[in-house]
């Protein structure tokens, strides 16, 4: 459970807090609720981008960047960032190197998404989960509808036949690479109803890109995805209010939160691999900003431009 | 313009158009056993070339309906429903309301194939490899795995490369147990043990250093699986063949956390030969780093070298092996390591050779028939006690070696025969510390003390005398008997100071070297059976005392800024180097003073590539093998002895090399330049007449020069989901040669391809294919060109590796060699193995059957050209053998 709280701090910590050291005290266990494994869809696969956005014009150098993961069941979907647990994966690389030496570093080269998307096909049904510090909110979302003109070019991606697709949508005309070999109607971010899984999609000025890094079944049958038991909002002006308390009091938020731990939409997910014993060799934890990844903080070209 | 073009498309569109029929095609889609409608099924309609031109849903009553304008002849109606098998029909003109049933499945994720799993992972200056998405049915070591991953190379001698760079250190889960003798571990550790391979750029072992020196190394990590920690892995591999064939092997091993041991006790008669266990791959740079030169084999049996194909082929041997690596982690980050290597061997080799000199308008040639059996016995033991701990490093080994090697060889040159026997015995012993503290205001002390003693006694014993011309006024004589030892003193200490701080890190280093050698030798004459020795000649003795030591300050600055780094090194060192030989009157004692310095640097590009270049200027001076005088007969052809000056060589070297990984396409590729330029004082000298080649070193100063260029590409092909690796070379040298006299200047030019894939033929079967393909000029510079050679030499594999029933592997190998030469015959060889393998689930055993050269061919022959000299060998080869071999755990 330490481990789960650990990685929460953690992600949590890489993605909203800038370079800053902190130390990490192993041996005191928290009481925390356990998760229960309630009901849900098994989860059959998963598929990785590499997600870019433009989000200032004024700085067409920068994009901001995130690894994200889309998740496949039978009949929904949930797309997500990767960069969490890329970062635990990151700890358990450096904790297994021969010359560990107990501190971490961490280079933070990605900005965690905050918004994911958990979408149900044949009930039309869009739930975004707005993520605030280390709390999470559920709101009901419009449920987007691609017109898809098929197109007949093709070309072969991560070893998959794809053909290309384009659709207008909130503003940008995208085009998406589906292959029929994935059956599965999904995408990344809100992009769905292909008869095929979308290996790679981008808008008419690459101002938003997502480009396929990998797809992998999971055989898992513990993992599962369902209608996560969170803290409803209505409104967009909610999200922002909330995200305002916990800038104002991000410690106490910090130390109020951990303990809370609710049903997510994954299931079953352990929260990482690295052993505890491998823990207790962590002393420090060092989170530095890539020197080349400066992202604009300021966005004036966001991915939709229409409502 | 315009406009033509656009009456020509409205004529296009219209005359589409009334072709087109506006067909409607619709249908339901039912469940084959229940008969319900099926909702959200997805229903395409597939173009001949597979290209989907409409898709719908199904609606709540299982009904698609499509607009079709193309003819239905040309169409494929698919239905995909995660729930249903998948369902595919041509469609026919008759079609127009269909009602398809689908057939449920129970795996609901059946005919999806992952073509492009994330198998690498890049974190940092780390990538992980993940090894079972590598490994294949018939791997069985992780060395068998580590070959197929793409940007790693493993050599025959198992040397471990990534992207054209040898690895520093192989851990066995964070911990180096092997040090730099690892081949015994990527042969015998299972590939089922091991979970990622990492491999580790820009690495620095010791902790006290980590981020604080510039570092190019690489290293790999083998992660082992948490399941595979526990518990102790015992494995048995008995092998028994015709004719008269055994190969045994019994290994241990356990890696948890606190112990990791890997011991390996094995023996066999098939070729197999565990030499190689012994020496470390990164033993050489190290003496080299530190000055120390050792004297090797100055003794030899005849002038033929191994032929150039494996070395199981050949070698006729009884091998014993026993190999033990136990490593303990102590209280407080101590650890203690023993590595014990004995091995035994008796071998026999049989050749014939000629070899012709082409010296202005003479050709001389003689030929060579040796019959030779070996007894060798090898033993090293090695001890280290190390801490390596953030605040310090501390590393305490010593190793002892021993070495006992007879030959009795029988030899005919030219109808005469010669009876020789040939010993030599090693004992030796190496001793090192390293201290390398943290201080409170952080900086880095470094200390490091050498000390390596050792002795090599040869001894070559010619029955009957040669040279009796030279040495025994042409009277016939019985035997000639050379004896030569080299005893040798090494040690290195420095003491450094290392400033990680600040934009330019600086480090100072100073200490000194001390290397004392005495080569003493006779040659001796034994006139008739039984009578006393006496030496063949006054000069045939040497007595040389060699003296060298070196005094050094080494400043070294390292600069960072970005993506870019850079270290510059500048030892400046005095040299005095003093030998004495009272029977040549030789006393020379000179001192020098040297500048040897070094740049390196480093560009990162983009997300994964990575530019280095380095530059190195070096002069070195020559060993005692280059100044002593007296006659040594090297072998029964060959007398040398030494007339000049210690041998001064000015090296400068540049290095470039471009290497990009790119970790999600799998695709890895590099490209490398470097140049060399090497002018010395003076060059061995040959004599050759038809009875005897006589060398002597020759104050003439000469240079010569290397140019190489090299590229490699490792993709990963996904649909056949195996690696496809290509690398090229093109190699330039010019050199001087002074034979008979006459300084001639040659260059060679060597250019070489080497592709390797596998293939999947169909289900189960592949192809995978290994060819090294290289043309050899080499030709006389502003000569005549009667000494031009061209070489063309092709050395290939294919095998067939297929799977035709669970738990049975079957492959076919044949292996082609191929030479041709002008004035030459060509020469073809073809070598084809079988190998069958059956793994029996319940009782977890393997059954090998092998059959090697299977055409029980016993002799290969090979041409070689160099410079002037042109060589014919044929060696006697091992026939056919079969092979039965049982694998199990205990």
């Amino acid at each position: 459970m330490i481990k789960l709280i650990f990685s929460t701090c953690l992600c949590f910590s890489i993605l909203g807090i800038q370079a800053q050291t902190f130390s990490v005290t192993s041996g005191t266990r928290v009481a925390v609720p356990r998760v229960e494994e309630e009901g849900g869809e098994p989860i059959l696969a998963k598929i990785h981008y590499n997600f870019k956005h433009l989000n200032d014009t004024t700085n067409k150098a920068q994009f901001l960047k995130d690894e994200t993961v889309t998740y496949l069941s039978k009949a929904t979907s949930y797309y997500t960032t990767y960069s969490s647990s890329k970062v635990s994966e990151e700890v358990a690389r450096q904790v297994a190197d021969p010359t560990f030496d107990g501190n971490i570093k961490i280079t933070k080269s990605v900005t965690g998404i905050k918004t994911f998307y958990y979408l149900e096909p044949n009930e039309q049904d869009l739930k975004a989960v707005h993520q605030v510090g280390i709390n999470e909110f559920l709101s009901e979302e419009e449920f987007p509808v691609q017109d898809w003109k098929l197109t007949d070019e093709r070309k072969t991606i991560g070893g998959y036949d794809c053909q290309k697709a384009e659709a207008t949508f909130k503003g940008r005309t995208y085009t998406a690479w589906f292959t029929t070999e994935i059956p599965f109607p999904y995408g990344p971010w809100k992009l769905n109803g292909l008869p095929g899984l979308i290996l790679e999609a981008h808008d008419a000025k690459n101002e938003v890109v997502f480009e396929y890094a990998g797809f992998d079944l999971i055989d898992s049958l513990n993992l599962r995805m369902g209608i996560p038991q969170l803290a409803k909002v209505d409104k967009v002006g909610d999200i922002k209010k909330a995200e305002a308390a916990f800038e104002s009091n991000r410690q106490a938020a910090v130390n109020s939160g951990s303990g809370a731990v609710k049903l997510g939409i994954i299931r079953g997910m352990k929260p990482n691999n690295t052993s505890s014993e491998s823990m207790s060799k962590i002393k420090s934890i060092n989170v530095l900003a890539d020197e080349n990844y400066k992202p604009s903080q300021t966005t004036n070209n966001p991915i939709e431009l229409t409502q | 313009m315009l406009r033509q073009l656009f009456f020509i498309l409205f004529l296009l569109f219209t005359v589409h158009g009334l072709k087109a029929q506006d067909n409607t095609l619709s249908g339901a889609v039912l469940d084959q056993v229940s008969k319900a409608p099926i909702s959200h099924a997805t229903v395409l309609l597939k173009g001949k070339d597979g290209l989907v031109i409409a898709f719908k849903s199904t609606n709540d009553k299982g009904e698609f309906t499509f607009k079709v304008t193309n003819p239905l002849t040309e169409l494929t109606l698919e239905i995909n429903h995660l729930g249903y098998q998948k369902f595919q029909k041509q469609l026919s003109n008759s079609d127009k309301n269909l009602r398809l049933e689908l057939q449920q499945k129970t795996i609901v994720l059946e005919d999806i194939t992952v073509k492009s799993r994330p198998r690498i992972a890049r974190m940092g200056d780390t990538l992980a490899y993940n090894v079972e998405s590598f490994s294949k049915e018939e791997d069985r070591s992780i060395g068998d795995v580590l070959k197929r991953m793409p940007g790693i190379e493993v050599s025959d001698a198992g040397q471990i490369k990534y992207q054209g760079k040898s690895i520093s250190n192989l851990y066995i889960d964070g911990d180096d147990l092997l040090e730099d003798r690892y081949s015994i571990g990527t042969r015998t550790i299972p590939h089922k043990m091991v979970k990622d391979i990492h491999v580790l750029n820009n690495h620095e072992h010791l902790k006290v250093l980590k981020n604080k020196r510039f570092s190019d190394q690489v290293a790999i990590n083998l992660v082992i699986k948490d399941d595979a920690k526990l518990k102790l892995t015992t494995e048995a591999k008995i092998g028994l063949g015709l004719p008269k064939q055994y190969d045994v092997e019994v290994n241990n091993m356990l890696f948890n956390k606190k112990t990791k041991f890997l011991n390996v006790l094995a023996g066999n008669n098939i070729g197999q030969s565990y030499n190689g266990d012994l020496s470390g791959f990164n033993q050489k740079t190290l003496l080299s780093e530190l000055g120390n030169s050792r004297v090797n084999n100055l003794l030899s049996l005849g002038t033929v070298g191994e032929p150039p194909i494996e070395r199981s082929q050949y070698y006729l041997n009884n091998s014993l092996s026993v190999n033990a690596n136990d490593l303990i982690n102590l209280k407080n980050e101590w650890q203690l390591k023993l590595n014990l290597n004995a091995i035994y061997n008796q071998d026999e080799t049989s050749y014939y050779a000629e070899r012709t000199y082409f010296i202005e308008d003479d050709i001389f040639d003689y030929r060579e028939n040796q019959e030779t059996e070996t007894k060798q016995f090898l033993g090293a033991l090695r001890m280290n006690l190390n801490k390596n701990a953030n605040k310090k490093y501390i590393s305490n080994s010593l190793s002892l070696e021993y070495e006992k090697e007879d030959k009795t060889a029988l030899l005919i040159s030219n109808d005469e025969t010669l009876n020789q026997l040939a010993a030599h015995k090693i004992r030796g012993f190496t001793y090192r510390m390293e201290y390398v503290p943290e201080l409170n205001n952080k900086n880095v002390l470094q200390s490091n003390l050498y000390i390596n003693y050792g002795n090599k006694p040869q001894s070559l014993s010619i029955q009957p005398g040669v040279f009796s011309s030279i040495f025994n006024d042409s009277i016939p004589y019985n035997r000639s008997l050379q004896e030569v030892e080299v005893p040798q003193f090494f040690t290195n200490y420095s003491l450094g100071y290392r400033i990680p701080k600040g934009k330019i890190k600086q480090y100072y280093d100073m200490g000194f070297s001390l290397e004392n050698q005495n080569l003493s030798s006779s040659l001796l004459l034994e006139e008739e059976e039984g009578s006393a020795l006496r030496l063949a000649s006054e000069n045939s003795i040497n007595d040389m005392l060699w003296n060298r030591i070196r005094y050094f300050v080494t400043p070294q600055y390292e600069w960072a800024y970005k993506r870019f780094s850079s270290s510059l090194t500048m030892p400046v060192s005095i040299q005095n180097i003093l030998y004495r030989d009272r029977n040549f009157s030789i006393d020379e004692n000179r001192f020098d003073l040297l500048f040897n310095p070094n740049l390196r640097m480093k560009q990162r590009i983009g997300y994964e590539g990575e530019l280095d270049f380095n530059y190195s200027f070096n002069n070195t001076f020559g060993t005692i093998e280059n100044v002593y005088r007296g006659l040594v007969l090297k072998n029964y052809r060959t007398l040398s002895s030494n007339s000049s000056d210690i041998n001064e060589t000015q090296t400068h070297q540049v290095g470039l090399n471009y290497r990009v990984g790119r970790a999600i396409k799998l695709l890895f590729y590099n490209f490398g330049l470097h140049y060399a330029h090497n002018s010395m004082n003076n060059i061995v000298s040959s004599q050759v007449n038809n009875e005897i080649i006589e060398t002597v070193l020759l104050n003439i100063e000469n240079s010569t020069q290397s140019l190489n260029l090299n590229a490699g590409i490792d993709a990963f092909i996904f649909p056949l989901s195996s690696s496809v690796k290509l690398n090229g070379g093109f190699t330039l040298t010019d050199y001087n040669q002074l034979l008979n006299g006459n300084l001639l200047p040659f260059q060679n030019l060597t250019y070489s391809i080497n592709p390797r894939f596998e293939l999947k033929i169909w289900k189960g079967y592949n192809l995978s294919y290994n060819g090294t393909a290289s043309l050899t000029q080499s030709r006389q510079t502003g000569g005549s060109s009667d000494l031009d050679r061209n070489f063309r030499q092709l050395n290939q594999s294919i095998s067939l590796p297929f799977n035709p029933v669970k738990g049975v592997h079957v492959r076919f190998t044949a292996r082609h060699l191929f030479t041709e030469q002008i004035e030459a015959e060509n020469l073809n060889y073809v070598f084809a193995d079988f190998f069958t393998r059956y793994r029996h689930p319940k009782l977890k055993t393997d059954f090998e059957f092998s059959i090697n050269n299977i055409a029980n061919i016993k002799n290969f022959e090979t041409y070689s050209a160099n410079a002037n000299l042109i060589s014919y060998s044929s060696y006697q080869l091992r026939g056919r053998i079969a092979m039965l071999k049982v694998v199990f755990n205990l």
